[in-house]
């Protein structure tokens, strides 16, 4: 009831209905540049789809300051006190995309692992790592039987593989994995999993635009770059093939 | 085969694919996934991904333990039975009767009452 009645009042004053309306409209027009720009890179749709939450995020956060939070802005005109919203609402974007949540799915992987080291894969990671021009990758335990390999380029570049995943496979096709996971971090990729990741739970309009086709993408690259290596495409491909039946027989055998 | 066999008992709470791979866990005491793979794979014709998620399952309902393996040869889960086959039957019963007694009550403890005076009466 009282949100209702705050909600009124806010939409009652014409100025904050169109700073809303605005703020909207924008954030739709990202969102309408990012999934139509088909020569946009993906660094840029990136971005457009940060503007795009950040557009989305900016009403919420004046409406809480025209409501509630006025003393933090008290002795300010209604014009710096969106200035001061819009820098807030920035930063916060930022701060969320570059940082907390890449370090919250970090975290929470590193729970569950325990570093490799002095082992035949540690050594296989640290060797190609360093002649495809990457300082130091470090290789992560992933206590879990479901195959999983995944990588991080933020903070401290590491790939994550699973118990599940080294059962599963044989050895040149964990090497096949492993190339792979590396040609993420050499090309610099994994974010856009995680921007994907976030869109999907920050913005209603994600279910048209997630990256799908550009993450598709960069993993045909990544594959091509084992099979680049390994000079067969067998061993990435009977991975793959291994890996979805994991999934396949995961939810059929109950 | 015999063995695997043997084991309809379990129908009710387990998978066919779940009681052979238990089947063959129980007297093992400590096996790999591609251990169980090759006693079972060419008797059942399963992929050594569905023995993998069998044994996660199993896993997860409490069943198997697993520990990490970091040796010379690689890495690996261990899996080992949590109990032994008798006293998994006698949780399985546990669990049986409990639900019967939570569902009907008092009539429940009745009956398993009268049921046991008549067999211990003859």
């Amino acid at each position: 009831m009282g949100l209702l009645f705050d909600l009124e009042v806010f939409f009652y004053n014409p100025s904050n209905f169109y700073v809303t309306l605005a703020s909207v409209m924008a954030s739709l027009l990202f969102f309408l540049i990012m999934k139509f720009n088909k020569k946009a890179s993906n660094s840029h749709k990136l971005m457009l789809a940060y503007m795009h939450v950040f557009a989305l995020v900016f009403p919420v956060l004046y409406f809480v300051y025209s409501t509630g939070c006025r003393m933090l802005f008290s002795s300010c005109h209604r014009f710096q006190a969106i200035m001061y919203i819009t820098a807030l609402a920035l930063l916060s974007a930022l701060i969320a995309a570059m940082l907390v949540s890449p370090l919250v799915i970090y975290q929470s992987f590193k729970k569950k692992s325990k570093q490799l080291q002095g082992s035949y894969l540690s050594d296989f990671v640290e060797q190609n790592a360093v002649s495809y021009g990457l300082k130091e990758v470090k290789l992560y335990l992933l206590k879990t039987a479901k195959p999983l390999a995944m990588s991080f380029s933020h903070f401290r570049k590491s790939i994550f593989i699973s118990v599940g995943m080294i059962d599963l496979l044989g050895r040149k096709e964990i090497e096949a994995v492993l190339l792979h996971e590396l040609s993420h971090l050499k090309d610099n990729t994994p974010s856009l999993k995680i921007s994907s990741f976030f869109l999907r739970i920050l913005s209603p309009l994600s279910k048209f635009a997630s990256f799908g086709r550009e993450i598709d993408e960069e993993e045909r690259n990544a594959d091509k770059f084992a099979v680049g290596v390994q000079g067969t495409r067998r061993h990435i491909f009977s991975a793959r093939k291994k890996t979805d039946e994991f999934f396949r027989n995961y939810n059929d055998l109950k | 085969m015999k063995k695997l066999k043997a084991n309809s008992q379990y129908e009710s709470i387990l998978s066919p694919l779940e009681r052979d791979v238990l089947c063959v866990i129980w007297p093992n005491k400590t096996m790999k996934v591609r251990e169980i793979y090759s006693i079972l794979g060419p008797k059942r014709k399963v992929a050594l991904s569905s023995i993998a998620v069998i044994l996660d399952r199993l896993h997860e309902k409490g069943v198997v333990d697993r520990k990490v393996e970091t040796g010379r040869g690689g890495i690996r889960y261990l899996y080992f039975p949590k109990q032994n086959e008798a006293q998994f039957e006698v949780s399985v019963i546990e669990k049986a009767v409990d639900s019967l007694i939570d569902k009907f009550g008092p009539t429940a403890v009745s009956y398993f009452n009268d049921r046991f005076s008549k067999r211990r009466g003859g």
